[in-house]
């Protein structure tokens, strides 16, 4: 096991090294000693390091994460609503580096310089690179509903990021009084995992049914429509009727302020109190992103889907949530594709080669009860003429499928899923 | 003039479209192994090894029937051309150990 000082020191000379990246020649003979840096530990980058071992096992891949472990975003509204023991959620880096070789580093990178290709952790060491993948997720902006910031969602917790917040909400669901009411806030788009908030809205009704039934389940949306929602408002009424309800921002305006303490929050056209309060804030690209200037001004990352390029600065790549692959939704699912597509791109440009086009999927199931799920599906592809990815294929599980059929299957590609990822 | 140039656009268009370059055998597969994969005991089946004219033709079949299935959704985001390409890619990976 080398530590992480050791390996500053063995691979990348530590502080000496400042400013080598930029010298190092070159070469298009081949990728060896050439050295990427995947900063991200999530779906996204954790696909990225391994496929780009998949594709040139010479390159030199270091993955830089925040922790030692990573805590999973897909699988934790389960975790809230009792369905899995959070342990589950859990994902860690052996697979990553027994398997395949890569290096994992455990820091936070708190900067980037582009045109000088560094990267500088936390501790203010810092490590050269010929191209760097940023997966940095999510970030919120805590500005945007007054009230609502970051001490407040230690009240209200947003669970948008898996781990304490996940607890908080899942501990706040089962000590809700009887016949409360748990408010969901859903924000505007874009933002990560656009089922989401309607998924952990049934979960939660699901919850309740067999523990609290007379608790009710609100989702105040800053939206008129969402992801599935014909599938989810049928899955609602037939499971839970008159439990789960939505208010779509049609009929209540903007959210203009929340109290944090009292549990209201303030619309246009009204005021809703709740018992427990899942705010999910609007949002933008992950930290790093913002500070290397690799955003514009949507607060996402403008990138050529082809290689998943910044078209900020080329050497750069950003894959994941933080990156703007519209029509794609932010999905792990989407980032793993990204992840494949980009891994590919970089081993190929390394050497000098032409990538060619792309091809990605997205393919999300949402649960509405441990044996009663939906999906929604696409195939994407890279379109000259828009400069973008375009929809080759795009479907829903039609309204009269076999609801169990699909969990069966959800719960077989959540195993696969995984294995692709973490290995 | 201008009702010609009209008529001819969309058909412009498509061919276009049609024209555009098709990504590689391997691309295109990586995205499947999202879903199938290539250890993990699974109701998903694996899609290595097997004969090329049983991936294409049950890909077709996919793509014509519609079904409930998830594969009738992404079957159909393919051309015939990729399904040859993915069912050569898959029937050669019988050869390679599991990644």
């Amino acid at each position: 096991m080398i530590t992480r000082r050791q390996f500053l020191l063995g691979a990348a000379g530590a502080v000496s090294a400042l400013g080598a990246a930029a010298d190092r020649p070159r070469s298009l003979n081949g990728n060896a000693k050439r050295r990427v840096v995947v900063v991200g530990g999530g779906y996204g980058g954790v696909t990225a390091a391994r496929y780009l071992k998949l594709a040139d096992p010479r390159l030199e891949v270091v993955l830089i994460h925040r922790d030692r472990e990573y805590l999973s975003c897909p699988g934790s509204n389960e975790v809230i609503a009792g369905m899995q023991p959070a342990v589950r959620l859990v994902r860690r880096y052996e697979q990553l580096t027994r398997r395949y070789g890569v290096r994992t580093l455990y820091g936070e990178a708190t900067g980037l310089d582009a045109d000088r290709r560094i990267v500088t952790l936390g501790d203010r060491s810092s490590l050269p690179f010929d191209r760097a993948i940023l997966s940095p997720g999510v970030a919120f902006r805590w500005s945007a509903w007054e009230g609502y910031g970051e001490e407040a969602s230690r009240r209200c917790p947003h669970a948008w990021q898996a781990g304490a917040q996940t607890e908080l909400l899942r501990k706040q669901l089962r000590s809700l009084r009887p016949g409360g009411t748990v408010m969901i806030v859903a924000p505007p788009n874009p933002y990560r995992c656009p089922p989401g908030p309607y998924e952990r809205a049934g979960l939660m009704a699901f919850y309740l049914k067999r523990h609290n039934p007379r608790a009710k389940v609100l989702i105040l949306d800053t939206k008129t429509q969402f992801s599935k929602q014909a599938l989810f408002l049928h899955g609602w009424n037939e499971l839970y009727p008159g439990m789960v309800e939505w208010i779509p921002a049609s009929s209540e305006g903007e959210v203009e302020r929340i109290d944090a303490d009292r549990r209201i929050v303030y619309s246009e056209f009204g005021e809703h109190r709740a018992d427990v309060l899942n705010v999910i804030p609007p949002q933008k690209a992950g930290s790093i992103a913002e500070v290397a200037g690799l955003t514009d001004k949507s607060g996402w990352c403008p990138v050529d889907p082809r290689s998943f390029a910044s078209t900020l600065a080329p050497d750069i790549h950003i894959i994941g949530d933080a990156c703007i692959a519209a029509p794609m939704p932010k999905s792990a699912f989407a980032a793993n594709s990204h992840a494949k597509v980009c891994a590919h791109a970089v081993a190929a440009l390394l050497a000098g080669r032409d990538p060619g086009p792309p091809s990605l999927i997205n393919h999300c199931y949402s649960f509405l009860a441990p044996e009663y799920a939906i999906s929604i599906t696409g195939v994407y592809e890279y379109s000259p003429g828009e400069g973008g990815l375009v929809a080759a294929a795009t479907g829903e599980t039609p309204m009269d499928a076999d609801r169990k059929t699909e969990a069966r299957q959800a719960r077989a590609w959540q195993k696969n899923f995984q294995a692709d990822v973490f290995g | 003039m201008l009702l010609l140039a009209g008529v001819g656009f969309p058909a412009y268009a498509a061919s276009d479209d049609e024209q555009r370059p098709r990504p590689g055998a391997e691309m295109l597969a990586r995205p499947c192994f999202a879903c199938h994969s290539d250890r993990e005991p699974s109701v998903i089946p694996k899609l290595r090894g097997g004969p090329e004219t049983r991936f294409i033709a049950r890909m077709r079949e996919f793509r014509d029937r519609r079904t409930d299935s998830v594969m009738h959704r992404i079957a159909k985001g393919y051309r015939d051309e990729d399904y040859q390409q993915l069912a050569r890619y898959f029937r050669q990976l019988d050869q390679a150990p599991p990644r």
